[in-house]
């Protein structure tokens, strides 16, 4: 616990900084919302043709339409590898390395205050917007505390995947833009945060089932939609905490592997 | 290296008695770091968060940090800027923060990287005065590099100079005068619209062999006196003896000019290189 003290600040202390900045939070999430009011229109239409798709009925899609993007605000945001990669480019990775912290822990705790309070702000606006005017529905009391640790375990997930991707930028000079953007369109596809995978040709979703991304959203939203009950609840946590645990491990190997080449300019 | 985070190549190091590489965060937590160009407070939020976030960080307690963060205003007059978000703070109150937040923890050994780079004169003789009073109280033992030799005449009694990555001086800061640079030097000041005859240096260094003279706009003209070589008195009398300067003025000879001439390998016979 006394550890955890040396941490939590950092929770704290980054969550401010989305604070500070939350009209801007809160007018990037317009553009969120406006893709969804799509999706709604097209899914509206294609309603009108049967009765379900991929087992969905057309209040529980758009149930998930806006519980998965509300899940993806939690969960994931480009800027957050952009932002590991600018601390390393720009060498105030150094600012951290000379404090008694374990950088990696640093950074997840740096992740989880950004993307609970960024989640907060955008996450909840859309949120409200579904439950208010689209008639999305509220999970099952039962449900919440699977939720709440399936939400963690996808953030640690999600950071794992992006402190990789932002290590890179020990190994190219300090660019990852482009592997950013893909990662970012994958993400939004193999998560299931665009359409759900079980509309997925099941080749494709074979292939999906053996990818983390879909850890990151689809768990949590199936959750939340109690589509996940007992064992098949339990095995998707296990999943889950098996990815985190992977990643975290790979993360940090990479991470100091990286550093030994690290050059940080001087004065 | 000396912090842990270059993967040393070879050889052996030892700070504190620990290797700072294996053990990181326990060397962490005894030293502390300013580069001068590098802002250490989160961008976006008042200073005194940053404050906390390393309070904590580092278990401080808080009515030692209340202490030190008053000595720190004391010095520094840093508490009228904790509650301003640091991307509105000027370069030299980010850097008397960023200095305030590194001795929180009241590391043992401080390491700074041209801390007084780009400041003006009066928070450079803020910074001074509080690395002095520091190193004292403390017995902090402060390792600094720094291209403002004005740093080191304030600061440091010991002086290394690195040269193209070896140590070609490692000595006390006056026994470094006494050697390569002991002496003073005079300068002369002429009437703004008069002219130095140019012959003037060559026949002064004539006269009184050892003597350095050059003629700068002005007009002046400057002699650089070893001590073994001639008194400033005997220069005096020589330029007064020939010319008609309207001022002069008697310094000791900067470290500046010691350290250039060092660089230069222009050091006096006699004495080995390090």
């Amino acid at each position: 616990m006394r550890e955890f003290d040396r941490y939590w600040p950092t929770v704290q202390i980054a969550a401010k900084f989305v604070v500070a900045n939350r009209t801007q939070y809160a007018l990037q999430v317009m553009g969120d919302l406006l893709q969804i009011v799509v999706m709604f229109f097209i899914w509206r239409a294609a309603y009108a043709q049967a009765d379900t798709f991929g087992g969905l009925t057309q209040a529980e899609m758009i149930s998930y339409l806006f519980v998965a993007q509300v899940f993806r605000l939690v969960v994931t945001h480009s800027v957050m590898e952009q932002q590991i990669a600018y601390w390393i480019r720009s060498g105030d990775i150094i600012r951290e390395l000379v404090v008694p912290l374990v950088y990696m822990w640093k950074d997840l705790c740096h992740a989880i205050g950004w993307l609970g309070a960024v989640g907060g702000i955008s996450g909840g606006l859309v949120y409200v917007t579904g439950l208010l005017f689209f008639d999305v529905r509220l999970p099952a009391l039962s449900a919440l505390p699977a939720l709440l640790l399936s939400l963690l375990l996808a953030i640690v997930i999600s950071f794992g995947i992006s402190f990789i991707i932002g290590t890179l930028a020990f190994w190219s000079d300090g660019s990852i833009w482009g592997i950013s953007n893909a990662k970012q369109v994958v993400m939004a596809f193999a998560s299931g945060a665009l359409i759900p995978l079980s509309l997925f040709p099941s080749w494709l979703r074979q292939v999906v089932d053996w990818l983390p991304f879909q850890a990151g959203v689809h768990i949590p939203t199936s959750i939340y939609l109690g589509h996940l009950h007992g064992a098949t609840l339990w095995r998707a946590l296990g999943v889950q905490a098996l990815w985190a645990a992977g990643l975290l491990a790979l993360a940090n190997w990479f991470f100091h592997y990286s550093l030994r080449k690290v050059t940080i300019p001087g004065g | 290296m000396l912090l842990g985070v270059l993967h040393p190549s070879g050889g052996d190091l030892r700070i504190l008695g620990r290797d700072p590489f294996r053990e990181r965060l326990a060397n962490n937590q005894e030293v502390g770091v300013v580069w001068g160009n590098r802002n250490y407070l989160w961008w976006d939020v008042p200073v005194r968060d940053t404050m906390e976030r390393y309070r904590r960080v580092y278990r401080v307690s808080r009515s030692d940090y209340e202490q030190r963060l008053n000595l720190c205003d004391q010095f520094l007059g840093t508490s009228s800027l904790l509650h301003i978000h640091a991307r509105q703070l000027s370069l030299g109150q980010r850097m008397r923060c960023n200095l305030a937040n590194v001795v929180l923890h009241r590391p043992r050994i401080l390491y700074l990287d041209e801390p007084t780079i780009g400041l003006d004169v009066v928070v450079k003789h803020q910074v001074r005065r509080f690395l002095r009073h520091i190193n004292r109280e403390w017995g902090t033992t402060i390792i600094l590099t720094t291209h403002d030799l004005g740093d080191i005449e304030d600061l440091c009694p010991r002086i290394v100079v690195i040269d193209k990555g070896r140590k070609i001086l490692d000595d006390r800061l006056e026994a470094v005068r006494e050697r390569h640079g002991g002496g003073v030097r005079v300068t002369f000041q002429f009437p703004p619209d008069g002219t130095i005859d140019p012959q003037i240096p060559g026949l002064l260094q004539a006269a009184l062999p050892g003597v350095a003279a050059r003629i700068e706009p002005g007009p002046r003209l400057i002699a650089t006196v070893p001590r073994a070589a001639a008194t400033p008195i005997a220069v005096i009398r020589w330029v007064v003896g020939c010319l008609e300067p309207i001022n002069l003025q008697v310094d000791e000879n900067p470290i500046e000019e010691v350290v250039q001439r060092i660089y230069r390998g222009e050091m006096e016979d006699g004495h080995e290189r390090v």
